[in-house]
């Protein structure tokens, strides 16, 4: 029911929604709960478990049982809360788990079954017969979870940003914009972020006064001063849900986004200062049936009145172990709610609290017990109290529960700082911080009004000190010391204690009726019974109570549960409640979706995506694209009417008979100069490099300092102190930071200056028997030194085409075993040379070759892939290059290969492979075995490594690291890929690696 | 016979937030110039070369109105940037320098609300002292490196790898 | 996300950096013959729960290295030098000048 006047919503415009299709009515300023309770709407979800029927329980993100499913049923968002959804104009809510409907829901079976759902039945129930498991999961698929996930992707746009700030203040109630208030008039960047729509805190729900104003008032106030200050920003609607490192806090910020959805911004913030004015959180009493819709928190109760002139019932009971109860009572009787009584837990409530009810003639039992009553909603309240030996029956439609109030000291936590347990508020309060923040308002347990805005100047005090800077009091007005009134205090001095709401479950229950379930967590169905078999079986520790039962587990954290489950086990293990301890906090503080976390980064950008200078002349010759590492390569070229296959073999032949060309630019290529770098070049490779003259480029084997192979590559000489160096496209981050390790930090004193020139130089081969040929059609006036270039030599030369030319640095190597030259000429020019090779290519049936066909050519020749074929625990002797080790210089590594283990058989070695019929596929990754057959495999001798189909051989070529591979060539294997490409094992031949020109004479020529 | 000018071009995709504008910078030389040896040695032969004062401290730069610039980018490191394309730099006795020239693509990226731009994918401050005019950074926008230069508050230089400057574009463009 | 000041760029997210190494690696003599002590060294090293020297890479920024006293629960860094200063540190995190 909606009141005629009072709350803070705008009544001049109406907002159309829908709640389980039925059309409803509600104001801009409406929370969709506070909508539903206006609207008579008592019946909102059915529980996990058990499907109990539940309804509107808080009035803010610690709500366990009001989860909708909210927008248009395609891409609704499940589990939503409805007390943090701002009402808008064609919402569209439903409630969830539960079938056919809502009203009459079948699978509240449950709640007759719940002894087999008791707590730990997931880990002691469908276990057997083991045959039946299929069934039973499809059972358990449809029965467990919580909320429907949606099946197409929504309209939401996720964006993220950085930002930075001097102080942030979490928090807008009354502390957190005193200390905004006494920050603003600094020089500080301050934010201020609340997760409601707007600022106020529990100034919104309560009736206060502050400086002669009403509490809302006051806040409007500051709030215009704090916008119009420069150095102050801000956000509402946005929740600060995780608090990292060195004060980086998450905010999700939830922007209206014109049409009826919102979309979310991640603030990633890095707070010199953070101050958490994080509040707190009623706890709620246990009793029998304390799930039944019209049941709520008691400041709930009165925050829907005041903040959105909406009753929650006709008729109300309050019961309550504290002093702030009594607010609900004065406030909605003032309204016109029939407030039956209050049942007070303590025998000596404070005599203001007492005197208020008198007024309004409520009546007031105190050493009070109830059970509540009903089926699908409250209907009435037994209770027994101290001033009769009688119990007695209250019908009514609400009940206001209290058990006290609990600091929110989650991000408090999560930073690292400690907490303390405070035995008069029986509550945790924030302890010694361990990051740059400070806490103050309610989240220390302060109750007034005027202690909490006191606090949150003190606090932001402490924070300008911290910067050296003192603050004035702003515009020369400070917070009226007046303002400690009654209305002001939420709970009195604690000569009456509340008292600990374990007691009140177990005490004497005179025929108040109190069988049935007394919920600690509602959102997971947690009881009581379930807590004491949890203690019973011997999970005793708070971190197992939490696991076993699912107490505190649901998207809720536990915010209404964690307190009494913890305060159970206290009294079950006849410990106090510090002693027990609490589990850890972890972020998200609220359920985060996660494309908000994830961002722009999705799919295809989930890295980002490196192209080559002469991408756009692959696309136009028709490649298929993939990625080498971050590295967008052409595997092949395909012509019209093609395969892959196809495409891969003509590339291959075009290599082996005539001649190809492919892009090599994403090798990792660096240039050194100065006087050391030859020594520099012999300490790093396992060959010796200082033998390498001017104009010759080398093979290079690179280990790192454990003796295994980390790259290869090649050295060419350019001039008597200059070099440049290519190593493998995978690993060229990774030995650039090796080789400035070495340089930078190991070995400063060497006079060798390195620099990374990968992007600067472009790089294209051009291999195959008739490379030289078509090469000299663009060398123009360089023919002779092209002519002159031996195999494993470099020139400098210049390209020349219609009156222009390029620079270009020629290597005379090769990677497919044909004649071959590595044209290099600076990045900008490359299309230019890659057109310029084209136009002359038809002559000799030039083809642009890809990634797969130069695998095949390398293959048939036995190279090695760094990362393939020496996987990180191959040494140089594993992959048949133990000639090239040095035995002259030290090298990185050579230590290490002196172990024995370097040595010993066993070892995984380098080996060809050939399949005894030609026929059958070799694959990548396979196993290889020495037995196939009825007795089993045996132990895997070894894998392959690299593998590929070769047309000029017409059969699988592979290489393969098998142990002790030399000295078993000839003998045959078997491989096999049961998981993939090939189930049945297959026969291999042991030989060697190189299958095609072993003597290397085509390079030569 | 002629040099073949030849650059790459990075076609701008026109949805950036209202007031941001980004344009490619073509046609200039960057150098790297780096020492082993003596800081203040280098520098002062660099100054000698170029006739203007070289920044010492990393991440900073100095430009001079005819359109030269000279970021220090790191201990003992800069970068020369011409206005001029095919600009050379004459050996410096001690020091080491490589042309660089064609490995980046230059944007210039400016407007009012530019910060606000960057803040999606910069982790710098922007407003700090550290990022005043005149200022540099080696830094990374999602994963893609980027060296930024600070021209004045609402403008900002970017130099990025060939093989980057696709992804910086996309990265850097509001997706509506 | 942790903040590392390098010491050439100031604070920057830790994403721009990359650990590399333990200090004890820095101990190498080139060329030196004493093989064990040498493998040892590549090895071998204490992974105590408490403050840690350790090499980092300021590797998306202007490359620098720095050791950094670094807290391996609590993340709290204590000190980041450019590499070239020579603090000693014993298992506490007690500096000895």
């Amino acid at each position: 029911m909606r009141m005629s006047q009072g709350g803070l919503i705008d009544r001049g415009r109406i907002l159309n929604f829908s709640f389980n299709g039925r059309s409803l009515q509600g104001h801009p300023g409406d929370s969709l709960a506070s909508a539903l309770i206006a609207n008579g709407i008592r019946l909102v979800g059915r529980s996990f478990k058990y499907h109990r029927p539940r309804g509107i329980f808080s009035a803010g993100s610690e709500e366990p049982n009001a989860m909708l499913r909210i927008g248009p049923e395609a891409t609704a968002e499940p589990n939503t809360r409805a007390t943090q959804t701002p009402l808008y104009e064609g919402l569209q809510a439903r409630s969830q788990n539960h079938w056919p409907s809502l009203e009459v829901d079948l699978l509240s079976i449950n709640n007759l079954l719940s002894p087999v759902f008791s707590t730990g039945f997931y880990n002691k129930t469908f276990i057997s017969p083991r045959k039946l498991w299929p069934v039973y999961e499809k059972m358990l698929r449809h029965i467990a979870g919580h909320g429907r996930a949606p099946g197409q992707r929504g309209p939401e746009q996720f964006e993220q940003c950085f930002s930075h700030c001097d102080v942030l203040i979490i928090g807008a109630g009354p502390a957190g914009l005193a200390a905004a208030r006494r920050l603003a008039s600094t020089d500080l960047r301050v934010v201020v972020v609340d997760e409601c729509e707007r600022p106020g805190g529990w100034l919104l729900k309560e009736n206060t006064s502050i400086d002669g104003s009403n509490g809302t008032d006051w806040c409007d106030r500051i709030t215009r001063q704090l916008s119009a200050a420069e150095n102050v920003t801000l956000l509402y609607l946005t929740t600060a849900f995780g608090f990292y490192d060195h004060n980086l806090v998450a905010l999700a910020e939830r922007l209206p986004s014109g049409a009826a959805t919102f979309s979310q911004r991640l603030h990633r913030v890095r707070a010199k200062q953070v101050v958490f004015a994080t509040g707190s959180i009623e706890r709620p009493l246990v009793f029998a049936n304390n799930d039944l819709p019209g049941i709520m928190l008691a400041g709930a109760a009165r925050a829907y009145l005041n903040q959105f002139a909406a009753k929650v019932g006709q008729r109300m009971v309050i019961y309550t172990n504290n002093d702030s109860a009594y607010r609900s009572a004065v406030d909605l009787s003032d309204a016109g709610v029939d407030v039956a009584a209050v049942a007070d837990l303590r025998e000596a409530p404070h005599a203001s609290a007492i005197a208020r009810l008198s007024e309004r003639g409520i009546s007031l039992y105190k050493g009070a017990r109830i059970a509540a009553h009903g089926r699908r909603h409250l209907r009435s309240v037994r209770l027994c109290h101290s001033g009769s030996e009688q119990a007695l029956q209250l019908d009514c439609d609400t009940l206001a529960v209290s058990g006290g109030w609990t600091p929110t000291l989650h991000l408090h936590s999560q930073s690292g700082g400690a907490v303390r347990f405070e035995p008069q508020l029986d509550t945790f309060v924030p302890g010694t911080p361990k990051q740059a923040t400070v806490a103050a308002g309610a989240v220390n347990g302060l109750h007034g009004l005027q202690e909490c805005l006191d606090d949150g100047e003190r606090a932001a005090v402490t924070i300008a000190k911290r910067f050296g800077l003192v603050t004035g009091a702003p515009n020369g007005r400070s917070i009226d010391p007046s303002n400690e009134s009654v209305e002001n205090q939420l709970l009195f001095d604690t000569d009456c204690p509340a008292v600990k709401v374990v007691n009140q479950h177990k005490a004497r229950r005179r025929g108040i009726g109190a069988s049935g379930k007394y919920f600690v967590d509602f959102q997971n169905d947690v009881t009581i019974s379930d807590v004491r078999q949890a203690y019973r079986e011997s999970y005793v520790s708070v971190e197992h109570l939490k696991r076993y039962t699912t107490l505190g587990m649901g998207t809720d954290q536990g915010k209404t549960s964690n307190l009494n489950g913890l305060d159970l086990l206290a009294g079950l293990r006849e410990e106090p409640v510090p002693k027990v301890g609490i589990t850890t906090f972890r972020p998200p503080y609220t359920p985060v979706t996660l494309g908000l976390l994830a961002g722009q980064s999705q799919g295809a950008h989930l890295s980002p995506t490196r192209k080559t200078v002469l991408h756009a002349k692959h696309e136009q010759a028709g490649a298929v694209f993939d990625f080498n590492g971050l590295w967008l390569r052409p595997r092949c070229y395909l012509r019209h009417g093609e395969t892959e296959e196809t495409a891969i073999g003509r590339e291959i032949r075009a290599v082996r008979e005539g001649v190809g060309m492919t892009d090599v630019s994403t090798l990792g290529k660096f240039e050194i100069q100065g006087a050391d770098c030859a020594e520099f070049l012999n300490r790093v490779y396992i060959g010796n490099m200082d033998t390498l003259v001017s104009g010759r480029c080398r093979y290079g084997l690179m280990l790192s300092d454990d003796g295994m192979v980390l790259d290869d590559g090649t050295v060419t000489r350019l001039d008597q102190q200059h070099y440049f160096i290519t190593t493998s496209t995978g690993h060229a981050e990774h030995v650039l930071q090796h080789l400035e390790f070495l340089l930078d930090v190991l070995w400063p004193e060497l006079d060798v200056n390195l620099v990374a020139v990968t992007e600067q130089w472009a790089g294209v081969a051009v291999a195959g028997p008739a490379s030289r040929k078509l090469l000299r059609q663009l060398a123009g006036s360089d023919t002779e030194v092209l002519e002159s270039v031996p195999y494993m030599g470099y020139a400098s030369i210049e390209l020349e085409e219609s009156g222009q030319c390029i620079k270009a640095r020629l290597l005379r190597i090769s990677y497919s075993g044909e004649m071959a030259y590595e044209i290099y000429v600076p990045a900008h020019s490359a299309t230019h040379v890659w057109e310029l090779i084209l136009n002359h290519g038809p002559g000799f049936d030039l083809q642009p070759y890809g990634m797969d066909a130069m695998d095949v050519l390398r293959i048939e020749k036995g190279f090695i892939v760094v990362g393939a074929d020496a996987d990180g625990r191959t040494t140089p002797m594993d992959i048949g290059m133990g000639a090239m080790l040095s035995k002259t210089k030290h090298f990185i590594g050579r230590h290490a290969l002196t172990r024995p283990a370097m040595h010993e058989s066993g070892r995984f070695q380098l080996v060809g492979l050939q399949a005894v019929n030609y026929q059958d596929g070799l694959f990548e990754g396979a196993q290889l075995t020495r037995l196939a057959g009825d007795r089993g495999y045996g132990a895997s001798i070894g894998h392959i490594s690299s593998a590929g189909f070769s047309p000029l051989l017409q059969r699988h070529v592979a290489l393969a690291l098998v142990r002790d591979g030399r000295k078993h060539l000839g003998q045959t294997i078997y491989s096999q890929d049961p998981a993939r490409a090939c189930p049945t094992p297959v026969g291999v031949t042991i030989v060697e690696p190189c299958a095609y020109d072993p003597e290397g004479a085509r390079l030569r020529r | 016979m002629t040099k073949l000018q030849s650059s790459i071009q990075i076609p701008v995709r026109n949805t950036l937030a209202p007031g941001v504008t980004l344009r490619q910078y073509t046609g200039y030389s960057l150098l790297h110039f780096m020492t082993r040896g003596d800081r203040d040695k280098a520098t002062e032969l660099l100054a000698r070369q170029l006739n203007m004062s070289i920044p010492t401290c990393p991440n900073t730069a100095i430009s001079h109105t005819n359109g030269m610039r000279v970021l220090c980018f790191g201990d003992k490191r800069w970068l020369v940037h011409a206005p001029v394309p095919d600009w050379k730099l004459e050996p410096v006795e001690g020091c080491a320098v490589t042309d660089l020239s064609d490995s980046r693509v230059l944007f210039c990226i400016k407007g009012e609300p530019v910060r606000e731009q960057l803040a999606r994918v910069c982790t710098l401050d922007l407003a700090s002292s550290a990022c005043a005019p005149g200022g540099c950074a080696l830094t990374q926008f999602e994963q893609i490196p980027v060296l930024l230069h600070v021209n004045d508050n609402c403008s900002y230089d970017l130099y990025v790898e060939n093989s980057f400057s696709e992804d910086l574009m996309r990265v850097l463009t509001v997706k509506k | 996300m942790q903040e590392i000041r390098c010491p050439w760029c100031g604070p920057r997210v830790q994403t721009e950096f990359e650990y590399y190494c333990d200090d004890s690696l820095l101990t190498e003599v080139w060329g030196s013959e004493a093989v064990q002590q040498n493998l040892d060294r590549v090895f071998l090293r204490s992974n105590h729960l408490g403050y840690h020297q350790e090499i980092w890479q300021h590797t998306h920024g202007c490359r620098g290295w720095l050791r950094v006293l670094r807290h391996n629960l609590t993340h709290e860094i204590k000190e980041s030098q450019p590499l070239g200063s020579n603090p000693v540190v014993d298992k506490d995190g007690r500096m000895q000048s």
